[in-house]
């Protein structure tokens, strides 16, 4: 059901009719269970200029082919990189392609256990009718079994490793027993069933996963935009869809975004455009803080300001996204803005009004 | 080529002659197989009388060479070109098993046809600048830059211009339809060339070599088979000719060499030709076999199979279960891209979302591995009469001396006992020569190094080696300088030396010690008289005592392990030494008492050299009676200890003397200089003698115990620095001498007084700080210097 006043769609609700479009226009071979052929689903991530569908991945196109390559086959596909690289919107997209929607997904956290995974119970219809079909609850694995549909797991590494392991004889056997039922229940996975994870590399990494379970995976590794102007362009479209839901019209100009852009790159490779090393950060910088960072400047400047965002609302947000857990951050980040910005204020205004904004608040964090 | 738009069978018409009867031409992409398998079947069917292929003209004298029996790909043929010494540049013309140039150079050779080399002689590639990689003569760059072949990649999935290139034209390999084939292949360059620049054309040459190729092309009256380039063919139908050796170009050597599949691969990176000779060399040969299509799906079972035994050596363990994945994956991304034929994208692709877990790098040793088996490490073979450049068969004959192997660019690894083995002495001479050649034959891990110094007592090199064609490449550069290693390595040296005068260093006896340094142990030392003679006028005017004593120094360390480049090294060590002693007796005249603590300190290290092996080199005598003269001039406290010292040590004057020059010193006696100098002067030339002999310390410790505490407090901190002097050991020494002396703890002595913490030194520190600036501030600070 589909309500116009929720904060966030799935992603089958926004990208409707371009699900539409390429399934009237799909004339390929479609996988059992999958609503689109490969090639479409392609498409529909990747962009396709003739049916008017949008690219919605900025990278490289091969991960695309390799995840779906991975989808198709025994193997389940496991998201891996930076925190804010995408990973979870791509995980998003393809099951909403391939199955029609995302509505089965389990987010890991400490808090998640066996029953998570394969099945629960409603103790009170269980202890009042005894155990039953109707006393089970499926858990979203199971019912992504039960009807050849895709599964999300996000951030598995973050539940503990014995729940983990739950997955190896799920991913080998494509069945869960239900021993409860009695001694022949079981559940076999329908054609089309798989599992999509994603995993943070800053946290509890995958080194920590089971051999075993690494096996039935295969991985795919999401990098950061590469691309200065890519990435511009990518916080452009994001920040108008943002402000825009909030019909807000206060908007960032583009030399705004470029230098937002820029920092971000540059803190994020440790090197200025022209090549500089300068000392690199623990703080992640990924593409999605700089979205965020680009639409808190504009709702400050909008119901602060003049309305108009400009270098200063960037610098005062893009300091709660560089100084997080470590110290020496702060002390490199200092470096960064007297060297290297510093000598960018002489000649933009934009930069200018960055510089004294963020020596402003340096100075009373000091 | 005036067309705005080419249809199919305007392509076909074009490389059929355009009307034409005589001629049919062949586009082709360098090393690509199913170019070499479809020429082949145009040969058969068009039955020309003469193959004209696109390589320079001059090549043609090697033709026999190629077409011998014992020609085996990889080969090359390296040219040299350039006429003056320090211009040379030098070129390969590749082939591998794939090319379709030495397809059609041997199919000539075997049907009795005849073959032509239709392209601008070698030295046109010759340029004015410096060459900083070596050219590949089989440029195709524009196969993957081009606008149009980014956009045909986005529209097909496909990665870049090579996995293109694949999709289109390698898929076809098996294929008898030869006409149709390259009709496509023409119509794609044809594009290619199309969206190139005119200005670009000419700037890069093309032109003119294809105005070289005509006129090759019309000249000859014969059925002909042009193949070149397929960016070339649209421009051989029309246009201007050039009648071939009209214009002088750059002297040119050229040699049919030995190559290998790890070389091919590596200049393919210059942007020619495709990367991974081993891939499709296999592709080709399972053509062969069946002489039809090949089996894809066996070609890439057995790829992986080698891949998975390279893994395992070195520890990578792929399982069955794995590999099946992978060909799955491989196979499933191929289907994905519109084909069933599995080509190098999708197997690299499947490798990295199948084998490696965890994020993933371009250097991962599955990627690694995987290259290596592509690439293929093979090294062809050329027959005994191709000859080689002498350096070059020098290098090689020197090499199998020393037991490395010319055959594979494999690394090989080798450790040699230098000291006590003359064999491996000889073999590390040979790798130290390669190493001044600066061919990137030798590394030497570990080992003494007599021209740093480092680790010179040590028995042992350990050396990485590693042989390519490219070593072949530089070694025919070098072959202006002679013809044996030993002799180009000195002329390098040479040449270094003529570098340091040129930049204003001609004196600088460091810079030329080390190059002999480098010779000495390259076993050179009899051959390098011209650089022996500047290091020996050098050091007769130098100034640099620091140098001198170095040289010394080192001279020493040489000496010890090599004695039959003694010859001119002694005669070195007396003239260094003897301009040390001259230095040594001007030091009255110096003014700047830096200057003169810079030579004291050096005879203090002099002094060490002399007692150290080998000392019976230096005429001491010479230098004790130098000494001796200036001791009888006036001389500040500071140098007559020093000078004093060194002649306590020689035995020439007694200990008392130390002590009377300290007495006399420290009591204040002696005004010429201040309080601390003679200690200062004693410490920085024989600091032992102060728990050495008790006389000179008891001596100091008399004179300064009569000190009231006024001056006591005066000349502490230079006092302080004069002790500075001494390193942490020696201070431990001497402070074990007082204490015992004292009947003290040693530990109140080196740590000082009990009475201040810590703390209380920086307590006390911060309010001397805040009292100068309330000082300051008050307008205060003058009156209380001044007080």
């Amino acid at each position: 059901m589909s309500d116009q006043s929720v904060i966030r769609k799935s992603a089958e609700e926004v990208y409707h009719y371009e699900l539409e479009a390429l399934r009237v226009a799909d004339k390929y071979l479609t996988p059992p269970g999958w609503k689109l052929s490969p090639k479409m689903v392609r498409q529909f991530i990747l962009g396709d200029k003739k049916l008017k569908i949008i690219p919605k991945f900025v990278g490289d196109p091969a991960l695309v082919d390799r995840a779906i390559v991975s989808l198709l086959g025994r193997q389940g596909l496991m998201l891996v990189g930076e925190p804010g690289t995408a990973k979870s919107m791509i995980s998003e997209l393809l099951t909403a392609a391939i199955t029609g929607h995302t509505n089965w997904v389990i987010q890991g956290s400490a808090g998640i256990i066996e029953d998570h995974l394969r099945y629960g119970w409603n103790y009170a219809m269980l202890l009042n009718s005894g155990p039953m079909e109707e006393a089970m609850v499926p858990t979203p694995i199971l019912n992504a079994m039960r009807k050849g549909e895709i599964v999300r797991i996000e951030e598995i590494t973050r539940c503990a490793a014995e729940v983990q392991d739950v997955l190896i004889s799920i991913m080998s056997e494509k069945q869960i027993a239900v021993p409860e039922l009695g001694e022949n229940v079981v559940y076999r996975a329908k054609p089309g069933f798989n599992i999509i994870a994603t995993a943070n590399l800053r946290d509890r990494g995958v080194h920590e996963m089971s051999s075993a379970l690494k096996r039935r995976f295969n991985f795919e590794t999401v990098h950061p935009i590469a691309d200065l102007e890519t990435e511009k362009a990518l916080i452009s479209s994001q920040l108008e869809s943002r402000l825009s839901d909030q019909d807000i019209e206060t908007r960032a100009p583009d030399k705004v975004i470029s230098l937002l852009a820029e920092v971000f790159q540059e803190l994020r490779n440790s090197r200025t455009k022209d090549g500089t090393p300068i000392a690199s950060l623990n703080a992640v910088m990924s593409t999605a803080e700089a979205v965020n960072i680009a639409h808190a400047a504009c709702l400050e400047a909008h119901y602060f300001s003049d309305g108009k965002a400009d270098g200063s609302q960037i610098a005062k947000q893009i300091f709660g996204v560089v100084i997080k857990d470590n110290p020496d951050d702060k002390e490199h980040f200092r470096n960064y803005i007297d060297h290297i910005v510093r000598e960018r204020g002489q000649s933009s205004q934009e930069w200018q009004q960055f510089y004294k904004a963020a020596r402003e608040i340096l100075r009373g964090a000091s | 080529m005036g067309q705005a738009n080419l249809t199919a069978d305007m392509a076909r018409e074009h490389i059929m002659g355009v009307g034409r009867d005589d001629v049919v031409f062949a586009p082709i992409r360098h090393h690509s197989p199913t170019c070499s398998w479809m020429l082949e079947k145009m040969f058969d069917e068009f039955k020309p009388e003469v193959i004209m292929v696109e390589a320079p003209n001059d090549f043609e004298a090697l033709i026999p060479l190629i077409q011998d029996a014992e020609t085996v790909c990889p080969v090359a043929i390296l040219a040299s070109t350039g006429d003056k010494l320090d211009h040379k540049q030098s070129h390969f013309y590749p082939f591998s098993e794939t090319s379709p140039e030495w397809h059609a150079i041997r199919l000539a050779g075997e049907r009795g046809v005849d073959i032509s080399f239709i392209d601008a002689p070698s030295g046109f590639w010759h340029k004015g600048e410096v060459q900083t990689n070596v050219r590949n003569l089989q440029d195709e760059a524009w196969f993957s830059s081009a606008d149009y072949i980014v956009e045909a990649c986005n529209e097909l999935g496909l990665r870049d211009g090579n996995a293109l290139w694949d999709h289109l034209f390698e898929t076809e390999i098996g294929e008898s339809d030869w006409q149709g084939y390259f009709a496509k292949v023409y119509a794609y360059c044809w594009a290619l060339r199309a969206s190139t620049p005119q200005s670009q054309l000419e700037e890069e040459g093309n032109l003119e070599r294809e105005a070289h190729m005509r006129g090759h092309i019309e000249a000859d009256k014969r059925r002909k088979l042009v193949l070149t380039g397929g960016f070339h063919t649209p421009a051989l139908l029309e246009g201007k000719m050039l009648l071939p050796n009209k214009k002088k170009f750059a002297n040119s050597q050229f040699y049919l060499v030995r190559y290998g599949e790890a070389a091919l691969n590596q200049l393919s990176g210059y942007g020619a030709g495709l990367r991974y000779p081993n891939w499709y060399a296999r592709l080709y040969k399972a053509a062969v076999q069946a002489d039809a299509r090949p089996n894809w799906r066996e070609i890439l079972f057995d790829c992986l199979i080698e891949f998975k035994k390279e893994c395992t050596q070195t520890g990578l363990r792929i399982s069955t279960i794995e590999l099946r994945e992978l060909i799955e994956t491989a196979e499933g991304l191929a289907r994905l891209r519109g084909r069933n034929e599995v080509f190098l994208s999708e197997i690299f692709d499947a490798v990295q979302t199948t084998l490696i877990k965890g994020s993933v790098s371009n250097d991962h040793p599955a990627f690694e591995k995987l290259r290596k088996t592509f690439s293929g490490h093979a090294i062809g073979n050329v027959p005994r009469k191709a000859g080689l450049p002498p350096l070059v068969d020098d290098a090689r004959q020197r090499s199998a001396r020393a037991r490395m192997r010319t055959d594979t660019s494999e690394l090989q690894k080798r450790k040699l006992d230098v000291r006590r083995n003359e064999g491996h002495h000889a073999h590390s001479q040979f790798f130290h020569q390669m190493q001044i050649l600066g061919v990137g034959y030798a590394n030497c891990l570990a080992g003494p190094d007599f021209v740093t110094g480092y680790r010179s007592e040590i028995l042992f090199e350990e050396w990485e080696i590693r042989w390519s064609p490219h070593i072949e490449g530089q070694l025919v550069d070098l072959s202006f300088r002679g013809e044996r290693i030993p002799q180009v390595a000195v002329s390098m040296l040479c040449t270094q030396l003529d570098a340091l005068e040129a930049a204003g260093n001609g004196n600088d006896i460091g810079a030329i010690f080390n190059i002999v340094l480098r010779a000495l142990q390259a076993g050179l030392g009899a051959q390098i008289s011209p650089i022996l003679n500047k290091l020996h006028s050098a050091l007769t005017i130098t100034r640099d005592v620091t140098a001198i004593v170095e040289i010394c120094s080192r001279l020493q360390l040489v000496d010890s392990y090599d004695e039959k480049q003694n010859i001119a090294l002694s005669g070195l060590v007396q003239v260094a030494f003897d301009r040390y002693i001259a230095l040594v007796t001007e030091i009255k005249k110096l003014s700047d008492p830096e200057e003169v603590r810079i030579v004291v300190r050096q005879m203090g290290r002099m002094d060490g050299v002399l007692r150290g092996p080998h000392g019976e080199n230096f005429r001491l005598d010479l230098y004790e009676e130098a000494i001796e003269r200036c001791l009888k001039s006036t001389l500040p406290p500071f140098l007559r200890s020093a000078l004093s010292a060194v002649m306590v040590r020689a035995g020439r004057l007694p200990v008392e003397t130390i002590s009377q020059l300290l007495v006399v010193n420290i009591s204040g006696k002696d005004i010429s200089g201040s309080q601390q100098a003679a200690l200062e002067g004693l410490i920085l030339v024989a600091p032992e003698f102060l728990w050495v002999h008790s006389e000179i310390l008891d001596a100091a410790n008399d004179v300064i115990a009569m000190l009231d505490d006024e001056s006591f407090i005066a000349i502490l901190p230079e006092f302080r620095r004069a002790f500075a002097q001494l390193d942490p050991h020696q201070t431990h020494r001497l402070a074990e001498k007082i204490s015992q002396k004292l009947s003290v703890n040693v530990q109140n002595v080196v740590s000082g007084s009990r009475l201040w913490s810590e703390q209380d030194t920086m307590l006390a520190l911060k309010m001397e700080h805040r009292l100068n600036q309330t000082l300051l501030q008050d307008q205060l600070l003058d009156w209380i210097s001044n007080a």
